[in-house]
C-alpha cells in the first residue's frame, strides 16, 4: 500500500525535486548578462580578481558570496529637480537650459561605482547636483549670441544676413570635460553631453510673444499704408494724364472747327452779291427752325397772306400789280 | 489521550504562529520587501488568533468535563438525579461559561475578525497604488520564502491533522491558515524567481490577488455571522467554529474536492460512479497529466520563431552568439539557460521632437473662452497656425527677425529672439549588420536618437532667419538639418545601429499666439495689393473716358467741319440759284419764299388772325400751358408799342 502511494506521488516529487534542483543550483552559480556588469563579493567585500564577464559563473551561496550587478550600457540623464534650469549667462540675460548627458559604468572601475554609488537611483541623485553645477559654470561663461545668433551684418550682395556666433559644440564640450572629471572618481563614465532645449522664463517670454505680435501689426500697417499710397499715385498720376488727353482732344476739336470756319467763309462769299437777300432768307430760315410745334401764331389781317380778308382785297387784287408782273411790265 | 493536550497543540500553535507572523513582517517588509509575502502576516496573525481562541475554547470544555464529572460523581453518591439537575445554576457554571463563549463570543469574534480583514485588504490595496519595489535580492527573498513555505505547510499539515483528534477541532481553522500562508509563501517564491531570472515582475500582481482572496474569506466570515442566526439547530450536531471557513478548506484540503466531486457524481449518476476503473484512472492521472503539461509548457518555450521582418540575438547565460538569427524556426534551450531576443529589423520606425501629442482620448474639450483652442470650419481637418493641435508645442529660440541698426542700443538687457514652433520627425530602422551596437550599446537606444535629434534641432534653429526659413530657405533649411542629423548619429560614440531613411521638418510656424499676426500681415499685403488694383481699376477707367472724352471732342469738330463745309457750300449754291430767282422777280420771290416758310410753319402752329385795325405787327406768344385764358384776358384794344 505504502509502495503504491509513492509511486502516484512521483510526478509532484519529481516537480519539487526539479524546483529544489534548480533553486540549489542558483544558490551556488550566477548569470551575468553581456548588458551587465558584475561583482562579485565575498562576506561584503569585492573579489576583484574573479571573471564577472557575461556567461555563466559558479560562486559559493549567499550570505558567503553575493553578486553586485548593474546596466553596463549607456544610459541617459536629463536631471531630476532641475531638468529645465534658469540660468544667467555672462551678459546678464536668464535662460532655462535643459541638459543631457550620456553615461554608465566604468567598467574598469566598476568596484569603485559599485562601492560609492551603488545603483542607478544614487547615481542620478550624484549626476543631477554635478550636472546643475556644471551648466551654471559653463553658461556663465558666454554671452547669450554665443547661444543663439542674435547678430546681423551686410552682405556683400547688400542684403542682411544672420552671423553665425553660435558656440554651442563649445559649450557642450567644455560642459562634458567638466562632468567627466567630476564623476570619474564615482567610477561613471560620461560619454556625451547635449543640450536640448534652450529657453526663456515665462515673463519674458509672454514679452517676446508681445513683441512679436507688436513687430507682425506694424509690417501689416506699414503694407497698409504702402497700399493707400500706392492706390493714391496712381489715382493721381492717371488724372493727371487723363487731364492731358481731354486737353489734347479740345485742342485739337478746336483746330479742327476753326478749319471749318475758314473752309465756310470761303463759301459764304457768294453771300456778298446780294447781302439784303441773304439776310432776308436767313431769316426766313431762322423763323422755320425757332417756331416749333404748339406754338401760336397771331396775325392781324394787314399780315400777308392775311391782307386778304380786308374788304379792299379782292378789288385791288386786280389792279395792284404783282412784283412779277411789274416785272414782266 | 490526555485532555491537556488540545491545550498544549493550541499553545504551541499560538507559538508558532506568532514566530511565523515576526518572520513573515520582518521578510516581507525589510528583507525582500514583497508585498505577496507582507500578505502572508494576516493569515499567521488569524492562526495565532484562532490557536488562542482553540485553548480558551478548549480550556472551558476541559472545566465542563470536570464539572459534569463532579455532578456524576455526586449523583451516585446520593443516587438522586434531582438533587443535582439543570436547574441548579451553581452547578452548571462551567456548562454555562461554554454556552456563553459559544453564543456571545465566537458570533462577536467572527464578524470582528471579517471586519478586520477587510479593513486590512482595503488598507493594503490603496497602500500600494504607487510603483513596485524591484531593486531587491529576488534570489535570497525565493530561499527565503521557500523556507517559510515548508515552516507553514509542515504547521497547517501538523494542524490539519491534529484538529481529527477528539477535542480538537477547533484547531483545524488554525491549519487553515497555516496553509494559507504556506500557499502565499509558495506563490512568493514563484514570483522572487521569476524575477530573478527577468521573467517578469509578479510581486504586485500576485499580491493583488491574495487580497482578492483574503477579502473573499472577510466576506464569507460575516456571511457566516448573519446566517448564524436563521441556521436550524440540530441536537447533538458536532461543534464546529464559526468562523471556520469553508472556501479555506476547499483550498487547503485539495483532496476534499475530489471527495465532494466523487460524492456529487455518485449522487447524480445513481450509482457508484467513484468507484469504476474509469474515475479511479483520472483521479491517478490528473496529478501526473497536470505535472506534464507544465513540463510541457515549459518545453515549449524551446522553439522560437523569428517573423521575416525580425532578426534575433541567442544569449547562452547571458552571453550572446556570434551571429545573429535570422528568420525562420530556431531551437534554443529553456530558459534561464539560453533566451533569444528578437529586434523588429525590417520595421520603420518614427520618432518625432518638438511637440507632445494627445494619447487617444487624452484631447480634452476645447475651452470656449480660447479662441486657439476653438475647431475650424473644417472640425480641425486643416491644419492652421492659429489653432492648437498638440498637448503641448516646445517653443524653439531663433534669432528675432530684425537687424541690429533697428535695435535699441540702449537696452543692452533686450533679448533679441523670436520663437518658433518646429515639429522634426525621423524614419528609421534597426541596422541588421550593426544589431548587436542596437541591442547592447544603449539601455535606450530610440531615446538616445530623441536626444540627438533634440540637440541638433536647437543647435540648427539657434542660427537661422526666422521668416526665410518660414519661407524661402525652407528647403534649403530642410537639407541642411537632414545632413546635420545623419552626421550626429553616425558620430555617435558607441554607435546606435540604425540606418536613418529620412529626416523631415513636419511643420514650422510661429507660436500659435503669434501666428494670428503672422496672418494678418498676409491679409495687410493681400488688402495692399487689392488697393492698388482698386486704384488701378480707377486709373484706367479715368484715362479710358478721358480718351474717350478727347476722341469725342475731335469727332465732334470733324463732325462739324464737314457739315459746316457741306452747308456752307451747299448754302453758297442754293443761294446763286435763289440769287437768279430774286434777280428774276424780285418782290415775288420774296413773297413766296415768306409765304412758303409761313405755310410750312403755321400748319403746325394754332394761328388767331386779329383784325385789329391799328395792329402793325404779328405778335408770338407761347401758350403751351394755358392758351386760352390768357388769349381771353389780352386786351386787344391796348395801344401798339
Amino acid at each position: 500500500m505504502a509502495e503504491k502511494k509513492r509511486v502516484n506521488h512521483w510526478p509532484v516529487m519529481l516537480l519539487i525535486a526539479l524546483f529544489a534542483i534548480i533553486f540549489l543550483i542558483s544558490l551556488v552559480s550566477f548569470q551575468v548578462r553581456t548588458t551587465e556588469i558584475a561583482v562579485l563579493t565575498r562576506l561584503g567585500s569585492p573579489i576583484a580578481e574573479r571573471d564577472t564577464s557575461p556567461g555563466w559563473h559558479f560562486r559559493l551561496p549567499w550570505p558567503i558570496e553575493d553578486v553586485w550587478k548593474h546596466d553596463r550600457r549607456i544610459q541617459i540623464f536629463e536631471g531630476q529637480t532641475g531638468v529645465y534650469e534658469e540660468i544667467y549667462t555672462r551678459d546678464q540675460k536668464n535662460i532655462i537650459i535643459n541638459v543631457y548627458a550620456y553615461w554608465k559604468v566604468d567598467p574598469d572601475n566598476a568596484i569603485t561605482y559599485m562601492n560609492k554609488i551603488g545603483n542607478r537611483e544614487h547615481a542620478e541623485n550624484q549626476l543631477n547636483s554635478i550636472l546643475s553645477h556644471v551648466k551654471r559654470e559653463v553658461i556663465s561663461q558666454y554671452n547669450f549670441n554665443d547661444l543663439i545668433a542674435t547678430v546681423r551684418q551686410a552682405a556683400e550682395d547688400g542684403s542682411v544676413v544672420i552671423q553665425d556666433t553660435v558656440k554651442l559644440t563649445d559649450v557642450e564640450k567644455r560642459m562634458n570635460d567638466m562632468l567627466r572629471v567630476a564623476v570619474q572618481e564615482y567610477g561613471i563614465v560620461i560619454s556625451n553631453v547635449g543640450i536640448k532645449h534652450i529657453g526663456l522664463p515665462e515673463s519674458v517670454t509672454q514679452k517676446v510673444i508681445a513683441r512679436m505680435q507688436e513687430d507682425r501689426r506694424k509690417i501689416a500697417e506699414k503694407t497698409l499704408a504702402e497700399g493707400d499710397a500706392q492706390a493714391q499715385i496712381i489715382q493721381t498720376q492717371a488724372q493727371a494724364e487723363a487731364s492731358n488727353i481731354i486737353n489734347e482732344g479740345q485742342s485739337q476739336a478746336t483746330h479742327i472747327r476753326a478749319e471749318a470756319d475758314a473752309k465756310a467763309a470761303e463759301y459764304y462769299a457768294a453771300f456778298a452779291e446780294n447781302p439784303d437777300l441773304a439776310i432776308f432768307l436767313r431769316k426766313l430760315e431762322g423763323l422755320r427752325n425757332t417756331l416749333e410745334e404748339d406754338t401760336t401764331l397771331i396775325f392781324d389781317i394787314e399780315t400777308p397772306p392775311f391782307d386778304l380778308f380786308q374788304k379792299q382785297a379782292i378789288p385791288n387784287l386786280s389792279l395792284q400789280s404783282s412784283p412779277s408782273t411789274d416785272a414782266n411790265q | 489521550m490526555s485532555d491537556k493536550r488540545p491545550l498544549w497543540l493550541a499553545v504551541f500553535a499560538f507559538g508558532i504562529a506568532i514566530l511565523l507572523g515576526i518572520g513573515t513582517y520582518a521578510l516581507g517588509h525589510h528583507i525582500a520587501e514583497s508585498r505577496v509575502i507582507v500578505t502572508a502576516i494576516m493569515p499567521l496573525t488569524l492562526a495565532a488568533l484562532f490557536a488562542f481562541v482553540a485553548w480558551w475554547h478548549g480550556l472551558l470544555v476541559r472545566r465542563e468535563n470536570v464539572e459534569q464529572e463532579d455532578k456524576n460523581r455526586l449523583s451516585r453518591e446520593y443516587d438522586r438525579e434531582d438533587l443535582f439537575g439543570d436547574a441548579d445554576a451553581t452547578l452548571n457554571l462551567a456548562a454555562d461559561a461554554h454556552k456563553h463563549f459559544d453564543r456571545y463570543f465566537l458570533t462577536s469574534l467572527t464578524i470582528l475578525t471579517g471586519i478586520f480583514l477587510l479593513v486590512r485588504v482595503i488598507f493594503y490595496w490603496a497602500g500600494w497604488m504607487e510603483a513596485e519595489i524591484q531593486d531587491r535580492n529576488a534570489l535570497q527573498a525565493a530561499g527565503l520564502s521557500f523556507f517559510m513555505l515548508i515552516f507553514c505547510l509542515l504547521a497547517g499539515t501538523f494542524y490539519n491533522g491534529a484538529s481529527r483528534e477528539p477535542g480538537c477541532r477547533f484547531l483545524r481553522p488554525v491549519g487553515n491558515w497555516f496553509l494559507l500562508a504556506a500557499f502565499i509563501y509558495a506563490l512568493a517564491f514563484f514570483a522572487m524567481l521569476a524575477e530573478r531570472f527577468n521573467i517578469g515582475q509578479w510581486d504586485s500582481g500576485v499580491a493583488r490577488i491574495i487580497l482578492v482572496l483574503i477579502g473573499i474569506l472577510a466576506i464569507e466570515m460575516i456571511f457566516n455571522f448573519i446566517i448564524e442566526f436563521y441556521r436550524p439547530r440540530i441536537l447533538g450536531e458536532a461543534e464546529r467554529p464559526l468562523y471556520e471557513s469553508r472556501i479555506l478548506g476547499v483550498i487547503t484540503e485539495p483532496g476534499g474536492i475530489a471527495k465532494n466531486v466523487a460524492h456529487a457524481l455518485d449522487y447524480q449518476f445513481g450509482f457508484k460512479v467513484s468507484e469504476t476503473w474509469f474515475y479511479s484512472f483520472l483521479e491517478r492521472a490528473v496529478v501526473p497529466f497536470v505535472v506534464l503539461l507544465l513540463f510541457t509548457l515549459y518545453l515549449l518555450d524551446c522553439f522560437i520563431l523569428i517573423d521575416y521582418n525580425q532578426m534575433g540575438i541567442r544569449e547562452t547565460f547571458g552571453a550572446p552568439a556570434a551571429k545573429p538569427l535570422q528568420p525562420g524556426l530556431h531551437l534554443k534551450l529553456p530558459v534561464p539557460i539560453q533566451r533569444i531576443y528578437t529586434f523588429p529589423v525590417g520595421d520603420v520606425t518614427a520618432l518625432s521632437v518638438g511637440y507632445e501629442a494627445y494619447a487617444p482620448g487624452e484631447r480634452p474639450e476645447p475651452n470656449p473662452e480660447v479662441p486657439e483652442e476653438q475647431m475650424d470650419s473644417t472640425g480641425g481637418r486643416v491644419l492652421l497656425w492659429n489653432k492648437h493641435h498638440f498637448k503641448d508645442e516646445t517653443r524653439f529660440l531663433v534669432p528675432a527677425q530684425r537687424d541690429d541698426s533697428e535695435a535699441d542700443e540702449s537696452d543692452s538687457r533686450s533679448v533679441p529672439v523670436s520663437f518658433l514652433s518646429a515639429n522634426i520627425f525621423i524614419h528609421y530602422k534597426i541596422d541588421p549588420d550593426n544589431l548587436y551596437a542596437f541591442a547592447y550599446n544603449y539601455t535606450n537606444t530610440p531615446d538616445a536618437l530623441r536626444q540627438i535629434m533634440w540637440r541638433e534641432t536647437v543647435a540648427f534653429l539657434a542660427r537661422q532667419d526666422f521668416i526665410a526659413l518660414l519661407s524661402s530657405n525652407y528647403q534649403n533649411a530642410q537639407r541642411e538639418l537632414d545632413e546635420r542629423i545623419r552626421q550626429a548619429v553616425d558620430d555617435a560614440d558607441p554607435e546606435l545601429g540604425i540606418i536613418v531613411l529620412n529626416v523631415g521638418i513636419g511643420g514650422v510656424h510661429p507660436p500659435v499666439e503669434v501666428a494670428g499676426d503672422f496672418q494678418a500681415v498676409v491679409g495687410a499685403d493681400i488688402e495692399r495689393h487689392t488697393r492698388t488694383l482698386a486704384a488701378e481699376g480707377q486709373s484706367a477707367r479715368t484715362l479710358a473716358m478721358a480718351r474717350a472724352q478727347r476722341v469725342s471732342s475731335i469727332t465732334e469738330a470733324e463732325a462739324y467741319r464737314n457739315t459746316k463745309s457741306m452747308l456752307a457750300s451747299s448754302e453758297a449754291q442754293r443761294f446763286e440759284s435763289q440769287l437768279l430767282a430774286y434777280r428774276a422777280s424780285g418782290p415775288v420771290f420774296m413773297l413766296r419764299s415768306y409765304l412758303d416758310m409761313l405755310e410750312s410753319i403755321s400748319s403746325r402752329s394754332r394761328k388767331f388772325v386779329v383784325s385789329a385795325p391799328n395792329s402793325q405787327h404779328i405778335q408770338i406768344f407761347d401758350f403751351t400751358e394755358k392758351v386760352r385764358p390768357d388769349l381771353q384776358n389780352v386786351d386787344l384794344n391796348a395801344p401798339d408799342n
